[in-house]
């Protein structure tokens, strides 16, 4: 898996690392939909330290496509709020659709 | 590990789709998306400058401030010493003030550091990139027919894409910021330059300044006095009283 910290690069993570990764993940997910911000900075500071920890940076003379991308920590929850729903016109803004994507990505982590 | 992040990634990835449907022959896109490397390559360059220059400029601040806090130190000092303990107060009001906006001047300087060492590393990360794609790209016009080539023209370009909307979303990010620090950093050299960052009226501390001044004249002419009388009389050390009584508190209003 390539995982993109927006503005940082690109890191190769492993499965294994990435589901150690799964519970930051939800806990972020909480905190944008409960409009917690100081809880969503902190997830994802989290997460990136993770990120950055565990996998191996991808070379800057090497152009690939990501997996995921995280926003880097600079971000308002403004921002995340707009990144997603900038992604509506492929699922609308139906809330289950959220549920789908979970199922669907922690079955590709598998 | 993924909702969030997948959609995220979508937005890219989408972005990149459109941009490639819009040429009939795949190798143009090859090309164009050299030209718009290139170009944000440019920009990145002078957002980059952009940062550093309002970086400097929030140095600058931060050291006038800083300054100006050290004198209204001093001229708290100065009034204690000549008795005018109102005027000290005042002083060091005025100075509590003015280290709150420097605290603040001094995090703006952070950030805009930050950002500098980001968009530094970001612009060294596209050069890499763009070097890279312009060999895949001479490569894949150089062995491939438009037919054959359309695979791995995607993956060149689609990768790259994603680079470049990143970085144009940092580039942008950083834009926003430094306009909203720099709109701050001139509200911060006006009152600079008018000479009243201490206080919005600008009036209280040129009476300290002033009251403080008279008493150094004063106090410098009492010791000039001092002096000569010291010298009619034969030495200095025959009426040193008259020196001292100027810094003796509660004869301060005897003294003027």
């Amino acid at each position: 898996m390539i995982v993109r910290i927006m503005g940082q690069g690109q890191w190769v993570m492993a499965p294994e690392h990435l589901l150690e990764l799964n519970e930051l993940d939800r806990a972020l997910e909480g905190a944008v939909e409960a409009g917690d911000e100081p809880a969503m900075l902190d997830a994802l500071m989290k997460l990136i330290d993770g990120v950055q920890r565990l996998g191996t940076e991808v070379p800057e003379d090497v152009i690939v496509e990501s997996d995921l991308v995280l926003p880097d920590t600079d971000v308002s929850l403004e921002e995340v709020r707009a990144l997603l729903e900038s992604t509506s016109e492929f699922y609308g803004l139906i809330p289950d659709a959220d549920d789908e994507l979970n199922e669907s990505g922690e079955a590709a982590d598998l | 590990m993924a909702s969030i992040f997948e959609r995220i990634a979508l937005v890219f990835k989408s972005k990149a789709n459109k941009a490639l449907d819009k040429y009939e022959d795949p190798r143009e896109t090859l090309d164009y998306s050299y030209q718009k490397q290139l170009e944000l390559l440019q920009n990145v360059r002078r957002g980059v400058a952009d940062v550093a220059t309002s970086r400097k400029r929030v140095e600058l601040q931060a050291n006038k401030m800083s300054s100006e806090v050290d004198r209204l130190q001093s001229a708290a000092q100065r009034a204690l010493e000549s008795n005018r303990e109102d005027l000290a107060r005042e002083a060091l009001t005025r100075k509590a003030g003015l280290q709150e906006q420097l605290v603040d001047l001094q995090a703006q300087h952070a950030q805009l550091q930050a950002e500098e060492e980001k968009l530094v590393r970001a612009s060294s990360r596209l050069q890499a990139k763009v070097d890279a794609f312009r060999t895949r790209k001479e490569t894949i016009k150089a062995t491939y027919s438009a037919a054959e080539a359309q695979t791995r023209i995607n993956e060149a370009f689609t990768g790259i894409s994603e680079e470049m909307n990143d970085i144009g979303l940092a580039i942008q990010r950083a834009e926003d910021k430094t306009l909203q620090l720099q709109a701050r950093a001139s509200a911060v050299d006006e009152l600079l330059a008018s000479g009243a960052l201490d206080d919005p009226t600008g009036t209280v501390r040129d009476d300290i300044t002033r009251e403080l001044d008279a008493l150094a004249a004063d106090s410098s002419i009492e010791s000039e006095l001092a002096a000569m009388k010291a010298q009619l009389t034969g030495g200095p050390a025959a009426r040193p009283e008259l020196q001292a009584a100027p810094e003796a508190p509660g004869h301060g209003e005897g003294q003027a």
